[in-house]
């Protein structure tokens, strides 16, 4: 996934804990670079992300 | 030197490291590589992190060591200190230095350095779908040759070449035979200091000499260790090369390794040229342009929220979840049902109740705050995917040096019309203590979030010239307060700098999953406190307390010139920013106010107090003091604030 | 001859009120004199100015002395700043003392040395003199700063002169570093530049610290 502010690749696991801000579990990242607040998508949706670039891979 | 070596553990597995620049995506390679079981440990006496993992090819089992960021084998930063002392520490299989495919002109310098350190080295040349699709072709078959050592071509993100790049670790056998020749008297001075040398040294006495020449500090004193008496000898050899030139050798060893990568990628890079510039970027250079891209910023603000959010997501759709779903049916049949199977009057009223849970609670989080958040978090995601927000950040760099902040608050104050609770404690990101104090003092007053933005867009575009008073008067409120504070609250200045990335075409998926996201976030933190707040309300109700401070606050509406009835937006809004505008709705749509009373009311409504939330995390982040001191000027200033715009709207004439 | 001390100042501050300013004179107390100064005497005897009433005029023949003085001034504030590393109101007044000193082709080779900068730090304008016309015509280049070069316009990163090492290390952590050919693009709001294919903003206080090699 690609922030959404500077277009940097976000690291899959950040090393950062969780700040306890969000109810219900941590669902931000916050880019490294430069501290924008991502969205991060819950499972489900994060399967459908990378199914797309699955099927990139498969068509090249 | 440390003692404690960063690989100890790791059971005299042979080593990988990945070593590069920063943002090369050397750490997506490392996650492509080993999986899930990584460690990540700070390096021992430093700040500094490092990211260890093992991987498996063919049954043979490997260590992978995540380096630090670094340019040069010369560190300038901690990091780079780190980096460089793990690959002289380490025995490497294989040191891969990872490279951005667009800038490989810029990064082979230090591929040559690791060469010449006689480190066993291959280069992964990443990003090369980028590279690809502006025109870059790269023969890296040729660039292998030249070199001497493995090149391997991947686009790590898609999962392109990581099959190869382990077969290269699997098969890799040390050969290492290129050497490249610098000018002739360069050649000589290294020779001379090589010679001085006869201690042991992880790396050819050739790179020691090197950098000793560029005066590295922390390998001088390696040497210092290792060459005993002989030291002073070679610091005379050293002095009197460099008086000998009397140039800067730094510079002008740098200079003669790009004269060498020049002639390393004669013919290895070949870029269509002539080629016009693609609309993408000539895209990008009018929104970078103050008059056409102030332009196209008010066309995205027109259309992306105006028209979208409060047209579409204020009015169609909540106009028929509220009115055709909730008023029309739902509520209805609840509240006979209701009135049929419960007798108790506190319980009837703590669900279909003027604040029931269920007739206000879920009613406002469904049928007005969520359609309205989703179209912003919509228009939010496609522009924040095409990669605009870095070019307004430079755009209004200049304006915001004036309230004592810089173009990076962009960041905050654009997060902020989605939730400003949550960019409050983005300002942390902010470089200084005094642009963090006024970010959070403008986001409290005049950024209102986004359910607020969208029931207000929706609400004032029914009346023509309400929309344009009210936004003039928060832009004159947030110059105003932003001038004032910046002056107020000593500190340093601020400073601007930001690498500003291509524009993109929004991807459908990525928007999608992005608002989704955000909805869900959204939804599920306000809909508890849209719960807690609507039983508080009925509980105010039941006891009385709620009438005693409607009471309370009609003063207070009298000099606004709002009816009664709007001192319970304003109690709603003490909760959530998003519940007060939502009261706001019920008001106007039971036709209670007037144009002037609905501006009026609605400026009040975005500058008064943050939510609850956020002024928890304002607390959090600036301390009581600070944050209590922001709280009080807010409220003050917000009603100052309506109150004079009423008594000017009714002098003047204006929308009455 | 040497003009009085004072009487550059007049003709300096004239200089500024009218040619900068674009007024057609000067009253007397923007240039800090009155009717019986005896600076202002002189250079009414060399027929530089002239006096209507409270104001003074500056003449034709008086307006080559008058952008060298000016000039002077601000080649002095560059030295300053540039290579004493004076800032700040210490550098301004260090400068009023020291432009009186730029005489007899000093000004030449202190302009010379400064690579014939184009601007004072305060931003305006240094008059050219003969050395940087001569400079042009030979097509010299030189190291000047990023605020200094024209939108489209390229070169090599030469060096960064902050001495402020997190300013530095911000540059490098985006991956500006020294020999890297840079391509200014915008100057305007903020100055926008391309090295390889990334493209970067600063603010005009950092770029006034990359200094580059004009190509």
């Amino acid at each position: 996934m690609q922030c959404g502010f500077c277009a940097r690749e976000l690291p899959e696991k950040l090393p950062e804990t969780a700040c306890g801000a969000c109810p219900g579990g941590c669902r931000k990242i916050h880019c490294p670079w430069c501290g924008y607040a991502n969205p991060a998508p819950p499972k489900l949706l994060k399967k459908i992300l990378n199914k797309n670039i699955d099927s990139e891979e498969n068509t090249q | 030197m440390s003692d404690q070596r960063v690989g100890d553990n790791s059971g005299g597995l042979p080593q990988i490291l990945l070593v590069g620049n920063p943002n090369v995506g050397k750490s997506v390679l490392f996650n492509a590589l080993t999986g899930t079981y990584t460690t990540v440990s700070n390096y021992p006496g430093t700040s500094v992190e490092v990211s260890r993992g093992t991987c498996e090819i063919d049954g043979r089992r490997f260590e992978v060591l995540d380096t630090p960021g670094m340019y040069a084998l010369m560190p300038i930063t901690e990091e780079e200190r780190v980096a460089r002392e793990i690959l002289l520490d380490e025995t490497a299989h294989l040191v891969l230095h990872v490279v951005d495919a667009r800038n490989l002109e810029r990064m082979l310098p230090m591929t040559l350095q690791l060469v010449e350190a006689g480190l066993p080295v291959a280069l992964v040349v990443n990003i090369l779908d980028e590279a690809e699709r502006i025109g870059m072709q790269i023969n890296l078959e040729l660039l292998q040759e030249k070199l001497g050592i493995p090149v391997i071509g991947t686009a790590i993100a898609r999962k392109r070449g990581v099959k190869e790049l382990r077969s290269v670790i699997a098969d890799y056998v040390d050969k290492r035979t290129a050497c490249f020749g610098y000018a002739a008297d360069l050649e000589r001075d290294i020779e001379k200091v090589v010679a001085t040398l006869e201690g042991e040294y992880r790396i050819k006495p050739r790179a020691v000499a090197l950098l000793l020449l560029q005066k590295d500090e922390d390998l001088l004193r390696i040497v210092q260790e290792s060459e005993g008496d002989r030291f002073g000898h070679i610091m005379a050899t050293l002095n009197e090369v460099t008086f000998a030139r009397r140039s800067d050798l730094h510079l002008r060893i740098n200079l003669e390794r790009k004269r060498v990568c020049r002639g390393l990628l004669q013919g290895v890079i070949s870029e269509e040229q002539g080629r016009r510039p693609p609309f993408a970027e000539r895209l990008s250079a009018w929104t970078m342009n103050p008059v056409s891209g102030g332009a196209l910023l008010l066309i995205v603000l027109y259309f992306g929220f105006y028209k979208f959010v409060g047209g579409f997501g204020a009015g169609t759709v909540v106009d028929f979840l509220e009115g055709t779903i909730f008023e029309g049916h739902l509520n209805p049949w609840m509240i006979s049902h209701a009135d049929q199977y419960i007798p108790w009057y506190w319980l009837h009223e703590l669900l279909v109740g003027e604040y029931g849970i269920l007739t206000l609670a879920i009613r406002y989080a469904v049928a007005l705050v969520m359609p309205i958040v989703g179209a912003f978090f919509i228009a939010f995601s496609i522009i924040e995917d095409t990669g605009y927000f870095p070019r307004l950040a430079m755009l209004v760099d200049r304006i915001f040096k004036r309230i004592g902040l810089n173009g990076r608050a962009v960041i905050p104050l654009v997060l902020g019309f989605g939730c400003d609770t949550m960019a409050t404690m983005v300002t942390r990101t902010l470089e200084t203590v005094r642009e963090r104090i006024l970010a959070t003092v403008l986001l409290a007053l005049a950024i209102p979030c986004s359910a607020q933005l969208g029931v207000i867009l929706g609400l004032l575009a029914e009346v023509p010239g309400a929309l344009l008073i009210w936004s003039s008067v928060l832009m004159g409120v947030f110059m105003l307060v932003g001038l004032l504070a910046a002056r107020l609250v000593p500190g340093e200045r601020p400073m601007f700098y930001m690498e500003i990335p291509p524009l993109r075409l929004p991807q459908p998926r990525n928007v999608l999953v992005k608002t989704l996201t955000r909805m869900q976030w959204y939804f599920f933190e306000i809909f508890p406190l849209f719960v807690i707040a609507s039983v508080l309300l009925w509980a105010g109700k039941m006891t009385g307390g709620l009438d005693y401070l409607v009471r309370g606050m009609n003063p207070v509406m009298r000099l606004l010139g709002l009816p009664p009835e709007a001192s319970a937006a304003f109690i709603f809004g003490f909760f959530r920013r998003d519940f007060g505008a939502a009261g706001l709705y019920d008001l106007q749509s039971n036709g209670l106010l007037t144009a002037v009373q609905l501006t009026v009311a609605a400026v009040t409504l975005t500058l008064f107090v943050p939510c609850v939330a956020q002024f928890l995390v304002m607390r959090k982040e600036r301390g009581w003091r600070v944050s209590l001191g922001i709280f009080t000027v807010v409220t003050a200033l917000a009603f100052s604030v309506g109150f004079i715009l009423n008594r000017l709207l009714l002098t003047s004439g204006v929308l009455s | 001859m040497r003009l009085p001390e004072n009487a550059e100042e007049i003709l300096e501050a004239l200089w500024i009120a009218t040619v900068e300013k674009g007024d057609n004179a000067a009253p007397f107390d923007v240039l800090k004199t009155s009717a019986d100064d005896a600076a202002l005497a002189e250079l009414v005897r060399l027929s530089y100015v002239e006096i209507k009433g409270e104001r003074v005029y500056l003449r034709q023949e008086g307006r080559h002395e008058a952008m060298m003085t000016v000039r002077r001034h601000r080649l002095a504030e560059r030295l300053m700043m540039d290579i004493l590393d004076i800032k700040g109101r210490q550098g301004d007044e260090k400068a009023c003392e020291f432009e009186h000193l730029l005489h007899q082709g000093v000004d030449t080779k202190i302009c010379t040395l400064l690579n014939h900068p184009e601007t004072c730090p305060h931003g305006r304008p240094i008059p050219p003199g003969e050395c940087c016309e001569r400079a042009r015509h030979s097509g010299e280049v030189g190291v000047v700063a990023l605020t200094e070069l024209k939108a489209g316009e390229c070169g090599e990163i030469a060096y960064f002169s902050t001495t402020d090492m997190k300013k530095m290390q911000k540059l490098m952590s985006m991956g500006v570093l020294p020999g890297c050919e840079l391509l200014l693009t915008r100057s305007y709001p903020s100055f926008i530049f391309k090295v390889g294919h990334s493209e970067f903003a600063v603010d005009d206080e950092l770029a006034r610290e990359i200094f580059i090699r004009k190509s």
